[in-house]
């Protein structure tokens, strides 16, 4: 057997580049990129979903306005039409909308984070464990998963709430604990599927432990569903927090919520149209986004899903 | 002597796949020719474009990415590469027949046998021109004969059985039966004892070669494995990454094999009998069909090459008694008779 | 050379639970008691069609699964009665082949990532000295060490197996099982590494358990053979006698049953008949209903023994049916 001693240099690394190791990597990244890049409905997502990240983090910048976002008061100004001062208009207490609605980006963003960040730590290893261990493991989690699932979520999230009392870290709370079900049963049925590969297998050979198993083999080929569901939720989180805020239960005035705006904004349709339909349009386009990005993943990841 | 025109003739056929990466030529000048009630068998191993060139006579694969550069396939004189989808609806299963690998993917398992194979029968009578109408019989009388046909038994038991309730073996002669169901001139076998056991593989092949003599069918057999299709085919055709190298009969192609590709795969097939020889591989693999080569396609793996090979491309030519290969060792009788 | 076998099989058994949809509850006989032998420097072939119990055998020999009866000595030691650290040094000696090259590495590790897992488990190899020792595996099986870094995705099916097999021998195991290694390949590549596998056996010291339906691949590979029919070893033996005389009425058929590269060739006698379903085993010898042999009602009832035919010519031939009783002492 020959044992001359590979090419490496004195300090041990090996006489490839960094760049030449993981060309492999970096090839499949580009081709992810085109892919994605020539469906044109994927695109319009990136460019919407792209505009909200940007929105969110430069708001307290660019805002015209920006003490109408805490609750400013001014009287005089209240429910001016759109105009050069007032691009979106004002509301009923004379704050600026557009104002408000920039802010409310931002809040919007931490509510899909902390929804979805919650439900996948939560929901993904459940369900990689119920999936794995199969048998009484399995039945619990897969039974209280399926508890939750009966119920509508918005429903129990109303529950939730009303039981913990209104607002909206209360409506985050409540949402973040009915959103982790939906992860459960796509990570188990992955990795049910999974369980029988053959690499599997000769990791167990190998004399892989259940934990390296898990972590090495399972999650990561499982992490393209959960990228794509990660994503149509965090628009998914977005709505279903204006839902909330909708019907009273989830922000509260003065914050600038999207759903609380449009709640107020309802009364005063249809002579004071911008109230709502900024705040609407403002949600529409979000979710859209993140639905047709989501979509785009998808395709991207699982060609045979995309329709010929 | 007066050639009677062939029942199938795929003419110098070029067939390209757009990818993203461009243009994947696949099929580089297929020319096969089939008469009626012929047996021939393509082998050829991953990359020879051999089920690729059966789906196009049957017109199967999505016509963008993959589309005809040129040439033509001839079906009793008509092409069928420029014919319409209604023109080819008349000929799926009606003229030409499929017979699938997988049985189990072939089968809808929500409908029961009998369900699936009425459903055949009543399309192709649907689909059938006026004029060739059969005399009324009722689908599920049509559907035990079929049945029985590919010795299935208990024809009427089958009938009400769901797909995943039948055996790998019956379920590939259910499939027959559906192939059957058209009366078709031509037959194709895409591997069809491919995800079988050996002992039935046997049994099937042995049916189709029945099917063969009582009929009068032609058929076109492919597999990867030359014993099978040694079983049942007169003529063999070897294909490599999308062109054709050797068309002879079996016994010529075992007796003396012409091509170094067809050499190189004969010497690489382990033996049941006799000692435990040496085998051979043939190292390397096939070219980029993105980009491929100038001349000879096996060039790069061929261990006879010649200068010439690496920039012509080697006609497919005739080489005496009916045998027919594609290699510059083996210049062709025109050549030949430059000199004569 | 030792004495000892270096496996040893006793009346293995493997049933499984199953829910089958019509019968409610069953059990299937994946494997039915079985009895093997296995010499330092072997190699043995274990034969049969679907539901014959062979890939089950394999999965009981490396642990994958547990037997539901029977012993497994690996060395002289049975397996059962080894402790969890014993049962994990056991995983340096004996290591598998997967038969689908394709889903044996995870898509998602480089090649390096999953030839470095075994090493990194036991023998705790990291940074230079894990690399090299990948080097020298990728090396010993003609792969190029760039190949390190590349996905499964990027390699040919050729040469995904001969990366399975480096993964395979790393830890410098004492038998190998391989499990239909070559049935996903074209048969050029599986000229190459069936060569490949022959000429490693004798570099690296290694036996062979070789799983396989294809007659042909075992015949070129393995010296010894095992015929396996719905669980049970039928017939067994060196095997160019077994392949060339056979004795079990289905050795007999099923060699027949195998499509050989000659023109013309003369209608064998095809077995009629489907393979039976490993959970409605018929009693008796579970090939009777479709032996073109069969004696008589003994078949129906009673399960022929696996017993010795005197001696072949290079080894002991063994077969299980009625045509041969056991030799009365």
């Amino acid at each position: 057997m020959n044992t001359a001693l590979p090419e490496l240099s004195d300090t041990g690394r090996p006489s490839e580049s960094w760049r030449e190791r993981h060309a492999s990597s970096i090839r499949q990244m580009r081709l992810y990129w085109h892919t994605y890049r020539r469906n044109a409905s994927a695109m319009v997502g990136l460019v919407l979903v792209a505009i909200f990240l940007l929105l969110s983090l430069i708001s307290p910048w660019i805002v015209p306005y920006p003490a109408d976002a805490t609750g400013a008061v001014h009287m005089a100004d209240k429910l001016l039409p759109p105009s050069a001062a007032h691009w979106f208009g004002t509301d009923e207490v004379g704050n600026d909308i557009l104002t408000r609605l920039l802010i409310g980006t931002r809040l919007s963003l931490e509510i899909a984070v902390i929804i979805t960040g919650v439900a996948t730590i939560v929901g993904v290893p459940l369900g990689i464990l119920a999936g794995f261990r199969g048998g009484w493991t399995r039945e619990i989690i897969m039974r209280v998963t399926d508890v939750f699932l009966s119920v509508p979520a918005l429903v129990l999230a109303i529950a939730i709430v009303a039981a913990l009392g209104i607002g909206i870290v209360n409506a985050i709370i409540a949402l973040s604990l009915v959103w982790w079900p939906g992860y459960v049963r796509l990570v188990e049925s992955k990795t049910l599927s999974l369980k029988g590969e053959a690499y599997v297998e000769a990791a167990r050979l190998a004399g892989a432990s259940t934990a390296r198993i898990l972590f090495s083999h399972i999650l990561p080929n499982c992490l393209s569903p959960i990228l794509v569901k990660a994503s149509m939720d965090m628009g998914m989180a977005i709505l279903a927090a204006a839902s909330l805020g909708f019907i009273g239960l989830g922000a509260q005035p003065p914050t600038p919520e999207w759903g609380a705006m449009i709640s107020i904004g309802r009364n005063y349709l249809p002579t004071w149209w911008w109230y709502a339909t900024f705040p609407g349009l403002a949600i529409y386009l979000t979710v859209l986004g993140f639905n047709l990005m989501g979509d785009g993943l998808r395709d991207v990841f699982d060609p045979k899903s995309r329709g010929r | 002597m007066i050639a009677q025109l062939p029942l199938l003739s795929i003419e110098d056929l070029h067939l390209d796949f757009d990818t993203f990466d461009g243009a994947l030529h696949v099929l580089d000048g297929i020319n096969i020719a089939l008469d009626a009630g012929e047996t021939v068998g393509i082998v050829g191993e991953t990359g020879c474009g051999k089920s690729v060139t059966v789906r196009s006579i049957l017109r199967l694969l999505p016509m963008p990415p993959a589309r005809f550069s040129s040439g033509a396939i001839r079906f009793k004189g008509r092409d069928l590469a420029v014919a319409s989808e209604r023109d080819m609806r008349r000929i799926r299963g009606l003229e030409i027949a499929l017979i699938p690998q997988d049985p189990m993917s072939y089968l809808n398992p929500v409908f029961t046998v009998g369900q699936q194979l009425t459903d055949v029968i009543r399309a192709h009578a649907r689909n059938r021109p006026r004029d060739k109408r059969p005399a009324e019989k009722s689908a599920w009388e049509k559907a035990i004969e079929l049945l029985t046909q590919v010795h299935l038994p208990h024809p009427e038991k089958q009938l009400e059985a769901y797909p995943r309730e039948l055996s790998g073996g019956m379920r590939q002669r259910v499939l027959i039966a559906m192939a059957l169901a058209g009366q078709p001139s031509l037959l194709i076998a895409d591997e069809p004892t491919t995800a079988l056991d050996v002992t039935i593989q046997a049994q099937i092949l042995r049916l189709i070669g029945d099917l063969v003599d009582r009929l009068g069918l032609a058929v076109i057999l492919i597999s990867h494995d030359i014993g099978v299709v040694a079983k049942v085919c007169r003529r063999i055709v070897v294909m490599y990454a999308g062109t054709v190298v050797e068309d002879a009969s079996a016994e010529n192609l075992f007796d003396r094999p012409l091509h170094p590709y067809t050499q190189g795969l004969l010497a690489a097939i382990p033996k049941l009998r006799g000692d435990n020889q040496q085998l051979s591989g043939i190292p390397g693999s096939i070219p980029n069909l993105l980009q491929p080569p100038d001349g000879c396609r096996f060039y790069d793996r061929c261990p006879l090459r010649m200068d010439v090979c690496r920039t012509t491309k080697p006609p497919l030519v005739d080489a005496g008694g009916g045998q027919r290969v594609a290699c510059h060792l083996y210049p062709g009788p025109r050549q030949e008779a430059r000199y004569g | 050379m030792a004495d000892v076998p270096l496996l040893q099989v006793k009346g293995l058994t493997k049933h499984f639970d199953i829910h089958s949809g019509r019968f409610g509850k069953a059990v299937l006989k994946a494997v039915d008691g079985i009895d093997l032998m296995l010499d330092h420097g072997e190699s043995l072939g274990l034969v049969g069609e679907s539901g014959s119990g062979k890939s089950t055998v394999a999965r009981l020999v490396t642990g994958l699964h547990r037997p539901t009866a029977g012993e497994i000595l690996f060395e002289g030691s049975p397996i059962q009665a080894m402790g969890s650290r014993d049962r994990r040094r056991l995983g340096r000696d004996i290591q598998m082949v997967f038969q689908d090259p394709h889903s044996s590495l995870n898509p998602r590790k480089t090649i390096f990532g999953s030839i470095a897992e075994p090493l990194t488990i036991h023998d705790a190899l990291r940074g230079v000295r894990l690399r090299a020792r990948v080097e020298e595996l990728l090396e010993t099986v003609q792969l190029d060490r760039r190949f390190m870094y590349r996905f499964p995705h990027e390699l040919s099916g050729g040469q995904k197996q001969r990366v399975c097999i480096a993964r395979a021998v790393a830890l410098n195991p004492k038998l190998l099982v391989l499990d239909e290694p070559t049935s996903a390949l074209d048969v050029s590549v599986q000229a190459q590494i069936l060569e490949f596998l022959r000429e490693l056996q004798d570099r690296l010291d290694l036996t062979y358990l070789f799983i396989s339906h294809n007659l042909a691949v075992v015949r070129h590979v393995c010296s010894r053979v095992a015929v396996m029919y719905m669980g049970r070893v039928v017939e067994a033996g060196p095997t160019a006698e077994v392949f060339d005389q056979p004795n079990h009425p289905y050795t007999k058929v099923l060699l027949a049953s195998v499509p050989e590269p000659i023109a013309g060739q003369q209608e064998a006698p095809v077995l009629g008949g489907d393979v039976p379903s490993p959970i409605a085993l018929p009693p008796g010898c579970p090939f009777n209903p479709r032996c073109p042999s069969k004696i008589g009602s003994v078949c129906e009832t009673l399960n022929p023994e696996l017993v010795p035919l005197g001696n072949g010519t290079t080894g002991v031939r063994q077969v299980a049916c009625h045509l041969f009783p056991a030799q009365l002492r």
